[in-house]
Parts: C-alpha cells; structure tokens; sequence
C-alpha cells in the first residue's frame, strides 16, 4: 500500500513515518507540506492512503478533500479535535490521534486493506472498463458548511444543480457542492447514473416508478418520493437503457 | 428547605400579627372602662377573619404573581383589593356582633361609626399589605445578591483558561519524533510539558499571580511552539523592569500568545513573528503588547457568543470581572504584517477576591 503523509510540522511527518515504516505493507512514496503541495504529490504519485492533518496552514485537510478529483483512501490524523471529527456525520472516517499509538496504526492499515481487497473484488466483477469513473463504490467527499460527509455513491439518490452548485441528495441531507453538472456528468459511470435533463442527474439504482409526461417527456419517481421530470429529448435514451 | 422556611415564617408573623392586634384591642378595652368576657370573643373571631382574609389576600396576590406588576397597576389593583376587602370587613364585624348579640343598632347602624370602621380596616390592611411587600422585596433583594455573587465567581473559574489539549498533544508529538532525533532537546521539552502542566494545575486557585510566574509559563509555551514550527517562528520579548513588580490573572497574557500562534503563525506558510512587549504607563498601569504576524479580516468577537473563533471574550470578561472598568483590551491591525493585541492592568484595586 502506497501512502503520502501530509503535515505541516516536520518532526509530526517525522514521526508517523517512522510508524509506518515499521509495518511491511506500507510504502511512504511522499510527503507533504500543505494542501497545495499535497495535491501536486498525490496527482504525481497516485497513492493508495494518504495520512491527512486537519491543521494546516492557509488551507485545512478538509480543503484538500474538497479540491481533489479522485480522493484516495483518507486517514485522518489530528492531536485533540473534537470539532473538527465531529464534523463528519454520516461515515465515521478513519483518524488517529497524536502522539499516535502503534497498535492503533496497525489497527487502521489492516481495516483499510481489507477494505481495499473488497473494493478490488467488486471492480473486477464489476470489469470496469474506463478506470476514472466513478461507480457507485466509489465515495465522494462532501463539505456544506461545519459538516462533512464521505458518501458512498449508492447511496446518493440525486443531483440537482442549483447556480454554480449541485445538490447532492442522499439520507435526509442534500449538502451543495461547488461543481457544474457537465463536469460531474462526465465524471459518473452512465450505468448506474443518467442525465434526466439539464437540471438532473439520477442514480437508476433509486428508479421506482415511471409515467408519461406531456410533450413525450417522462416523470420518475425515486425511492423516497422524489419525482424528476426526464425531458423529452432524454426520455428516449431512458426507455432504450430501462428495456431489455 | 428555604421554601419551607419562609412557609413557616408567613404563618408564625401571621398569627402572631393578628394574635397581637386581638391583644391589643382587648388590652386597651379593659384598660380604659373595663370589658366583659362576651366582648371578648367577637375580637378574638374578627382577629380570625383578618387572618383568614389576608391570607386570601395573599393568595391573590401569589396566584396572580403581583410582584411582577408594574407599579401603577399594583398601586390601582392593590388598593381596589383592599378597599373591598375592608366593606367585607365592615360586614363581617356586623355579622359578628349579631351572632354574638353585641349589636347595637342605634350606634353600629350611623354612618360615621361604618365609615370609621371602614377606614380603621382599610389602614389595618394597607399596612398588611405593605408588611407584606417589603419583607418580599428584601428577601428577594437578599437572594439575587447572594446569587449575583455566586454566579461572578462561578463565571470567574469558567472564564480561566485551561491549557489548550490541542496544543499539549501536539507537543507530546513533536516529543516523541525528538528523542530519536535530538535526545538533549527532548529532555528539555519535557521538563517545560510538565513545568506548563503544573502550573496550570495550581494556578487554578488564584485570582492573580507574579507578573514574573506568567512570563515565565508563557516563554516554556513559546519554547515548546518552536520545536513545532520550527523556523516558522521567531519570538522576541522587549520587558521592562517595572513589568516584574505587577500581579497579572493567571494564563491570560498566555491565552494571548496562543491566540497569535493559533490564529496568526499556524495559518502562514512560512510562519512569522511572536513579540512580546511590556511596559508601564503613566498612571501606574501595566501595557502588555502582543504582536504576531498575520493579518485581521474582520474584527474578532470579543462578545461571548463567538465561542469558536478568538477566544478573547472570555479575556475581556475576565478584566471585567476582575478589575472593573480600570483594564482594558485592544485588538488591531498593525500595517499590513501584524496584528497586536493590548491588555492594559491596573497596579492594586482588585475588585475580586
């Protein structure tokens, strides 16, 4: 498993690489300074892990979640930061607190292998073809003021744009994500998610039902009682990809 | 308990009041032309019937919760209560003295003697009412002083700075990676980790402390800061000699620093400046300047709401409650490269023990 550790202190970088060079099954490719550092580092290296610090200057952790494209696995290290981990609602993130205990660590790195194995085990039965798609494993960060949550694709029924934004529907939350539906639309694997029109993006796993609509367009209802209105133009892609 | 008290204390003023007001009347009557046993008891019953009215007159008044009436609506309704309760009175005494066969029409029945039984209830009420009244606003005067006390000093300890567990952590860390590194650094770290900590654990019962005690917690922080950052900051001190002869409160020029480090250094890149400057003024007070690198957007909340963000309410408050009106706090943009941050303390007049 290949990780990068960003800190900004170099004795806390010091230290956790020491750890981590102590288990086999990790490789330390990098590290990191800040965010933007980070960034750059994780593009060029590609990492499995990335052993992230809430603190940093200039730009925090959750910043960095924010701006990257792929996220890699995520463990958080932090010294005492209630606020910050209660941030997240929703996954309960891996975090390790500073001064960090070995054993802890082993604990950690032996979780997300196993999560890992699991992850490759779907994508091959999956047989993904295009690799940079999101599939519905795959989980996506999500920040909307003092909250946070990584969610699994799954689990999000619906995107909706709203401005320079989308809403990202799942649970009882629909947090905003500074993104346009084009650039996301790209991003989805069109299997398991559809343009219903140009405001809408639904993930077919959540289709409950389907009627007719004026002009030739559809209306679907999603598990939960969203309806969403596919436009005329998408109503006949739609039909082809829910028949046999 | 208290509730219990003053129960009691309501119904031992009460009979011992009308009790003593039957007394008296029947003390009177004998002194001044002699009374027979049969004159005496309608006294003792009408004594009954105040007792038994007043406190109906209480129960109005604790039902309705009078005490929270503006003061011409208490005046107004207070004394349309008393005025009817005194023709219930003027009743009441005729009743009385017809079941006791004291009746004397002739006499009892003439207009001046109803109008001066009249006002003879109405002023005996107007001063229950008042006895009343005053005993409550004392009391109550009394309880919310009490409590007024108690609250400062609860919210004096609440206000005192803890050590910050993120900081004490974080340099436990950089410990830890410095015993392999540099083991002499990391014995020295240590000392000042603990130093830190049993300052904070004693300083907990003083209200001031030695100008000199404060410095020389917040130079082991400092120390400590910079194994973290590194070259990522600088520290500087510019104190005088007067400085030394002052009492500060406890961890409060330290909440300062670690509100530069937290909010300036910690956020820069390439780090910045600590200075630390003390000096006395003009009229025996001490000015105490920090001033890091960095830069304020907007003016921090010194209300204690903010209670994320600068953590500089609790300082302000804590001057407040100490030193009254004499200290003072500033926080500024210095150009464009440094925020400073003022206390000014006066040299005595603690206000708080």
């Amino acid at each position: 498993m290949r990780a990068i550790v960003i800190d900004d202190e170099r004795l806390a970088r010091k230290e956790l690489i020491t750890l981590l060079n102590q288990l086999e099954s990790v490789e330390v490719v990098g590290e990191a300074v800040n965010v933007d550092d980070a960034k750059e580092k994780i593009d060029q290296l590609n990492p499995d892990v990335i052993f992230l610090d809430i603190q940093m200057p200039e730009k925090t952790g959750f910043d960095l979640l924010e701006e990257l494209e792929n996220v890699p696995h995520v463990i958080f290290t932090t010294a005492y930061d209630e606020y910050a981990l209660k941030a997240f609602q929703v996954n309960a993130l891996d975090y390790l607190l500073k001064p960090i205990e070995p054993k802890r660590l082993e604990e950690a790195i032996t979780r997300l292998q196993s999560k890992i194995e699991s992850y490759t085990k779907s994508e091959v039965s999956n047989s993904t073809i295009n690799q940079k798609k999101l599939t519905l494993d795959d989980q996506v960060f999500v920040k909307d003021g003092d909250r946070c949550w990584f969610v699994k694709l799954s689990n999000v029924r619906l995107f909706e744009s709203d401005g320079n934004y989308i809403k990202v529907y799942f649970d009882n939350f629909k947090p905003m994500i500074h993104k346009s539906l084009n650039a996301l639309d790209e991003r989805l694997d069109e299997k398991s998610f559809f343009r219903a029109s140009r405001k809408h993006i639904i993930n077919l796993g959540w289709v409950e039902g389907i009627e007719p609509w004026f002009n030739g367009g559809l209306v679907v209802t999603l598990k939960g009682g969203d309806k969403i209105e596919v436009s005329r133009r998408q109503a006949a892609r739609f039909k082809e990809m829910m028949s046999l | 308990m208290l509730i219990m008290n003053r129960e009691k204390l309501y119904w031992t003023l009460q009979i011992l009041g009308w009790g003593g007001f039957a007394f008296v009347i029947i003390f009177l009557a004998s002194v001044s032309g002699g009374i027979s046993a049969v004159q005496i008891l309608p006294i003792v019953v009408l004594a009954m019937f105040n007792l038994v009215s007043t406190h109906f007159l209480r129960y109005i008044v604790k039902t309705y919760n009078w005490f929270k009436l503006s003061i011409p609506l208490l005046l107004s309704q207070s004394l349309l209560a008393i005025l009817a309760l005194s023709f219930v009175y003027v009743i009441a005494q005729i009743l009385v003295n017809v079941v006791f066969n004291t009746l004397n029409p002739e006499e009892d029945f003439r207009i001046l003697v109803i109008f001066a039984t009249l006002f003879q209830a109405f002023l005996f009420y107007v001063v229950w009412f008042l006895l009343y009244f005053l005993f409550h606003f004392l009391d109550n005067y009394n309880t919310s002083l009490k409590y007024e006390a108690k609250i400062n000093e609860i919210r004096l300890n609440h206000l005192k700075s803890q050590l910050n567990p993120h900081f004490i952590f974080n340099a436990l860390n950089s410990v830890r990676a410095l015993v392999d590194e540099d083991p002499v650094k990391a014995k020295s770290a240590i000392t000042r980790i603990s130093n830190m900590l049993r300052f904070s654990l004693m300083m907990d019962k003083k209200q001031i402390i030695e100008f000199a005690e404060e410095l020389s917690t917040v130079k082991d922080y400092l120390e400590l800061e910079s194994i973290r950052f590194e070259e990522r900051l600088q520290i500087k001190y510019l104190i005088e000699d007067e400085a030394y002869s002052y009492k500060i409160p406890p961890m409060m020029l330290q909440t300062i620093v670690e509100n530069a480090i937290k909010h300036g250094i910690s956020n820069l890149v390439k780090g910045g400046l600590i200075e630390i400057k003390c000096r006395e003024g003009l009229n025996e007070d001490l000015y105490i300047q920090v001033k890091n690198s960095g830069h304020l957007d907007q003016a921090p909340s010194l209300k204690s709401k903010g209670d994320e963000g600068h953590g500089l309410s609790n300082t302000v408050q804590r001057l407040k409650l100490i030193y009254g009106g004499q200290a003072s706090f500033r926080i500024f943009n210095s150009g464009n490269q440094f925020v400073i941050t003022e206390i000014k303390i006066p040299k005595q007049n603690v206000k708080f023990k």
